[in-house]
C-alpha cells in the first residue's frame, strides 16, 4: 500500500481508535462511578434493612426485659442503622432523612419500653409495643419502597449500559468491517493497477511484436535487446535466440567491411536518425536479405543526464522491391525492343522487296540450269520467310487501335469454330461446348478477338497431332467478367516453359513454322480489351487457356 | 425404674427449692433504678442462701421511699443522700457510692466537658455538635424523668430545672426537646444507639455496660475523671450515696442488706461499677 492509501486508511483507524477509547473511558467511568454507586446503594439499603430487622428481632427477643445483653445489641444495631443512613444521604438525602427520623422515633420508643414493663405499667407498655410495631412497619415500608425504586434505577442503568455496549459493539464491528473492506479495496485497486500496467506493457509488446515492419532494438554494446515477430520470421531465429545475441549474428559480412557499419552508426549518433540506409541481413540458414533501415537513437533521462539507451531499427525487406525493379527494367527493355523491332522491320521491308523482285526477274534466266533454279528458289523461300518474320514483328509492335462493338460470345465462338472446321475434322479433334446461359454481351474488336481465339485453337490443334478434344466453355463468374476457356488434351507444356509462353519469339513448335509471337500478340489484344489471358498446363495431359473478358459496362480506353 | 423415679422426684424438689417462689416473695425491694441491677443480683444471692424470693422493682428513688412508707415494699433503694425529713423516720444503710457521669455516643470525639457546656447543651442553646467537636450531628439530650434521684443530682449540679411544674433553676430550665428516660440502662442504651446523643447516668451502670460493649464513653467532668478515688474523695463533682432504707430493720431485711455488705456483695458492688462503702454499718 502506498502513502496516499495509508493516509486514507489512517482516518477510519483513528476514528475507530478514538471511538474505542471513548467507549472504554465511558464504560470505565460509568461502571466505576455510576454503576458502582448504584450497586453500593442497593447493598447499603439491604444492609440498613437487615440491621433494622435485627434490631427489631432483638426487640422481640429480649429488650422487653431490657437485659444488658440485648440493650448493648440494640444500641449496636441502632448505630449501624444511623451509620448506614448517613451514607445513604449521599444518594438519597431526602429519603435518608425521613428514614432517620422514623428510626429515631422508633428507637426512642424502643428504649423506653423497658422501664414500662419493669415498672409494671403494662397497659402503657403494650401500647408502646404497638407503636413500636407500627414504627418498624413504617421504616420497613420506606426502605422497601426506596429499594424498589432504586432497583428500577439499577435496572434502567444496566439496561442503558447494555444498549450502549450493544450499539458500541455494532459500531465497532461496522468500523472494523469497513476498515477491512477498505484494506481489500486498496489491495484490489493495487492489483488492478498492476494488472493494467501489465496489460499496457503486454499491449505495447504486442504492437512491437505484431508490427508488419521489422523492428529491432539494439543495446549500446551492439547486442540485440528486442526483436519483433516479423524479424524472427524473416531471419528464421526464435525470439530467445535473438535477444541478447550480438549484432554480427544477423548481419551479412559485407556490412562490416571497411567499418561501414561503424560509420553509419556514428552518423546516426550525430543526427539522431538515418533513413533508407541499406544493410544486408543474414538468416539462420545463411540466406542474405537486403533491407532498408530507418534507424533512430533511443534516449533516456533529460537535460544533462540525457544519454543514449540504444538504437531502434525499423527495416523493410527490399527483395520484392528489387524484383519489381527488375521486372520494370525488363518491361522497359521489352518495350524498347518492340520499338526497335518495328523500326528494323520497316527498314528491312524494302531491301526484302528488292531481293524478292530481283529473284523473280532472274528466275527465267536461270531456267536452263536446274541447280541455279534451285538456288533461286531457296533465295525466294528465304526472302519469304524473312518477310513473314517482318510481318509478324510489325503485327507484334503495331499500335493497335481497337474498334469495339457489342459481341455475343456464343455466336462469336461458333463463327470461329466454323473457320477451323476443316482442320478439326482432318486432325480428328472433337469439340465439346460448355456454354452457360444468359451471358451478357461483351465489347470486343471482333477481328482481333477472332485472331486470339484462332491462335489458341491453333496451338491446341498442334498439341494434339493424333487427335483429341477441345473443350470450350463460357462462364459468367462475376457481374463484371466472362470467362472463356479452351482445354485441350494435348501434350501439354513443361512447367518451366509455361512461364515463358507469353515471351515474344518463344515457341515450343519448330522455329521454321512459327515466329513464336502468337500468344504474346493474343495477350496484348486481350489486355487491350481490359481482360486477362492465362495458361495452365500439365505435361502429357493437356493445356488450359483461360481468357477473362469484361462485361460491356466497363469503360475500355483505347491505348 | 426406681432410679428414674428418684431422679424425677429430686429434680422436682430442687426445682421447688429454687423456684419455689410462685409463692409470694419474702422480700420486696423497689426504688432507684441505679441500684436495681445490683439489687437484682443480690436477690439471686438471697434466694440461693435463704431459699426465699426477693423481688426487685425500679421506679426511682422517690418511689422507693414511697413504697416503703406505704408498706408496698420492704426495702427502698435510694440513690441519694437522704433528706433530713426522711432520715427522721427511716433507717438507712449507705452501702456504696455512685457518681453521675455524662456519657456520649462512642462516635463523639469529645472526652471532657465542663459545667458551662453542660448547661448550654441541656438548656438547648447548642443544637449541633459542630462547634464543640466538628461533627455535623444534631444534639440529642437524654435526661431523666422526675422522681429519679439522678435527675435531682443533675438539677443540683447544672442549675437547670426540669421544665415541668417547677420554678426555674439558677441557670434556667432543661430543654423541652430533651428525651426523658426512666432507668439508667435506658439512658445508656439510647445514648449508645444514637450518634449525637448525650446523657447522664450512674457511673456504675455506665462502667458495667461499657464493659459489656455498650458503645458509649464517660466524659471527664470539669477536669476530674470519674475514677473510684475521685468519687470517694469527692473530688468528682457529682457523687452520691447509695442507700437502702426501711423504717425498721427486721430479720428478713437485715438478711438481705447484709448481703450487700458481705464479701460477695462487695464484689458485686465493684463489678457494678459502684464504690463500696467500707465503713458501712447498719445505722439506727
Amino acid at each position: 500500500m502506498n502513502c496516499a492509501e495509508k493516509r486514507q486508511m489512517i482516518v477510519p483507524i483513528l476514528v475507530l481508535a478514538f471511538f474505542i477509547s471513548a467507549s472504554f473511558l465511558w464504560i470505565f467511568y460509568f461502571h466505576n462511578y455510576q454503576l458502582k454507586r448504584i450497586i453500593e446503594t442497593t447493598r447499603l439499603l439491604n444492609v440498613i434493612s437487615g440491621d433494622i430487622r435485627e434490631l427489631n428481632r432483638t426487640v422481640q427477643s429480649g429488650i422487653l426485659t431490657l437485659d444488658d445483653k440485648y440493650a448493648v445489641q440494640s444500641a449496636g444495631y441502632s448505630l449501624k442503622v444511623f451509620a448506614g443512613l448517613a451514607r445513604l444521604e449521599e444518594t438519597y438525602p431526602d429519603k435518608a432523612r425521613i428514614i432517620e427520623a422514623l428510626h429515631m422515633d422508633y428507637y426512642v420508643k424502643l428504649v423506653s419500653i423497658g422501664s414500662l414493663f419493669i415498672e409494671k405499667r403494662l397497659d402503657e407498655g403494650r401500647r408502646r409495643l404497638n407503636e413500636i410495631e407500627a414504627g418498624y412497619t413504617k421504616i420497613d415500608y420506606e426502605i422497601s419502597r426506596l429499594t424498589a425504586a432504586h432497583s428500577n434505577e439499577y435496572r434502567t442503568a444496566v439496561r442503558n449500559i447494555n444498549i450502549f455496549m450493544a450499539s458500541a459493539a455494532i459500531v465497532f464491528v461496522v468500523m472494523v468491517i469497513s476498515i477491512i473492506k477498505l484494506f481489500f479495496y486498496y489491495a484490489k485497486k493495487r492489483r488492478e493497477a498492476d494488472l493494467a500496467l501489465v496489460e499496457a506493457k503486454a499491449y505495447t509488446d504486442n504492437i512491437i511484436l505484431s508490427m508488419a515492419d521489422i523492428l529491432m532494438v539494439i543495446n549500446p554494446d551492439a547486442t540485440i535487446h528486442t526483436v519483433n515477430h516479423a524479424l524472427c520470421e524473416m531471419l528464421g531465429y526464435p525470439e530467445d535466440e535473438l535477444t541478447g545475441a550480438s549484432l554480427e549474428m544477423v548481419l551479412a559480412e559485407e556490412v562490416f567491411i571497411n567499418g561501414a557499419l561503424l560509420k553509419t552508426l556514428l552518423t546516426l549518433m550525430e543526427d539522431g536518425s538515418i533513413r533508407d540506409h541499406q544493410v544486408v541481413f543474414k538468416t539462420k540458414g545463411g540466406e542474405k536479405i537486403p533491407v532498408s533501415i530507418h534507424a533512430s537513437v533511443m534516449f533516456t533521462g533529460n537535460g544533462e543526464q540525457r544519454r543514449s539507451n540504444g538504437i531502434i531499427w525499423v527495416a523493410r525487406d527490399l527483395r520484392e522491391v528489387m524484383e519489381l525493379q527488375k521486372q520494370l527494367v525488363h518491361s522497359e527493355k521489352m518495350a524498347s525492343l518492340g520499338t526497335m523491332a518495328t523500326g528494323v522491320a520497316h527498314e528491312i521491308k524494302n531491301p526484302l522487296a528488292i531481293i524478292h523482285q530481283g529473284v523473280e526477274y532472274l528466275k527465267p534466266s536461270l531456267s536452263a540450269d536446274p541447280l541455279l533454279l534451285d538456288v533461286a528458289s531457296q533465295i525466294k523461300d528465304a526472302v519469304l520467310r524473312a518477310d513473314r518474320i517482318v510481318k509478324g514483328l510489325m503485327v507484334f509492335s503495331r499500335q493497335t487501335s481497337f474498334r469495339f462493338e457489342d459481341t455475343e460470345l456464343t455466336l462469336f465462338i461458333e463463327d470461329t469454330l466454323m473457320l477451323v472446321e476443316g482442320q478439326l475434322k482432318m486432325k480428328h479433334v472433337g469439340v465439346v461446348r460448355q456454354f452457360s446461359q444468359g451471358l451478357p454481351l461483351i465489347k470486343a474488336d471482333s477481328t482481333q478477338m477472332m485472331q486470339v481465339f484462332l491462335n489458341v485453337i491453333e496451338n491446341a490443334l498442334e498439341a494434339m497431332p493424333d487427335g483429341g478434344t477441345i473443350t470450350v466453355s463460357l462462364k459468367k463468374p462475376s457481374a463484371n467478367f466472362v470467362i472463356v476457356s479452351f482445354v485441350d488434351t494435348g501434350q501439354g507444356i513443361p512447367e518451366i516453359k509455361v512461364l515463358k509462353v507469353f515471351e515474344p519469339f518463344f515457341t515450343t513448335k519448330s522455329k521454321n513454322a512459327h515466329a513464336g509471337l502468337g500468344l504474346s500478340i493474343a495477350k496484348g489484344i486481350v489486355d487491350g480489351h481490359g481482360g486477362s489471358l492465362s495458361v495452365e498446363s500439365e505435361e502429357g495431359k493437356g493445356t488450359r487457356v483461360t481468357i477473362a473478358l469484361p462485361v460491356k459496362q466497363k469503360e475500355i480506353t483505347d491505348d | 425404674m426406681k432410679t428414674i423415679l428418684t431422679m424425677a422426684l429430686s429434680l422436682l424438689l430442687i426445682a421447688n427449692a429454687v423456684y419455689g417462689g410462685s409463692a409470694a416473695p419474702a422480700i420486696r425491694v423497689s426504688g432507684a433504678s441505679t441500684i436495681q441491677p445490683l439489687a437484682e443480683k443480690i436477690a439471686e444471692l438471697y434466694t440461693r442462701k435463704y431459699r426465699r424470693i426477693a423481688s426487685v422493682q425500679g421506679g426511682g428513688s422517690q418511689a422507693g421511699i414511697d413504697d416503703v412508707r406505704s408498706h408496698t415494699s420492704d426495702i427502698g433503694m435510694v440513690s441519694r443522700v437522704l433528706k433530713k425529713e426522711e432520715k427522721s423516720w427511716l433507717n438507712f444503710t449507705t452501702f456504696g457510692f455512685d457518681a453521675v457521669v455524662f456519657i456520649v455516643n462512642i462516635s463523639n470525639p469529645l472526652s471532657r466537658i465542663n459545667k458551662g457546656t453542660v448547661v448550654e447543651l441541656f438548656r438547648g442553646d447548642i443544637k449541633s455538635w459542630k462547634k464543640l467537636n466538628g461533627q455535623d450531628e444534631a444534639v440529642l439530650l437524654v435526661s431523666k424523668q422526675p422522681g429519679r434521684s439522678t435527675l435531682e443530682l443533675f438539677e443540683d449540679y447544672s442549675g437547670l430545672k426540669h421544665p415541668v411544674g417547677r420554678k426555674k433553676g439558677v441557670n434556667g430550665l432543661i430543654s423541652m426537646d430533651a428525651l426523658e428516660i426512666g432507668s439508667n440502662l435506658e439512658s445508656a442504651t439510647l445514648v449508645g444507639g444514637v450518634p449525637g446523643a448525650i446523657g447522664y447516668v450512674s457511673v456504675g451502670t455506665a462502667n458495667s455496660l461499657i464493659s459489656q460493649g455498650m458503645p458509649v464513653k464517660i466524659l471527664t467532668l470539669d477536669g476530674v475523671p470519674a475514677t473510684k478515688e475521685n468519687i470517694l474523695n469527692k473530688s468528682y463533682p457529682i457523687s452520691r450515696e447509695l442507700n437502702l432504707v426501711r423504717p425498721e430493720w427486721d430479720q428478713k431485711s437485715r438478711e438481705y442488706i447484709d448481703l450487700f455488705l458481705g464479701d460477695e456483695g462487695r464484689k458485686l458492688i465493684i463489678n457494678m461499677g459502684f464504690v463500696p462503702n467500707l465503713k458501712s454499718e447498719i445505722t439506727k
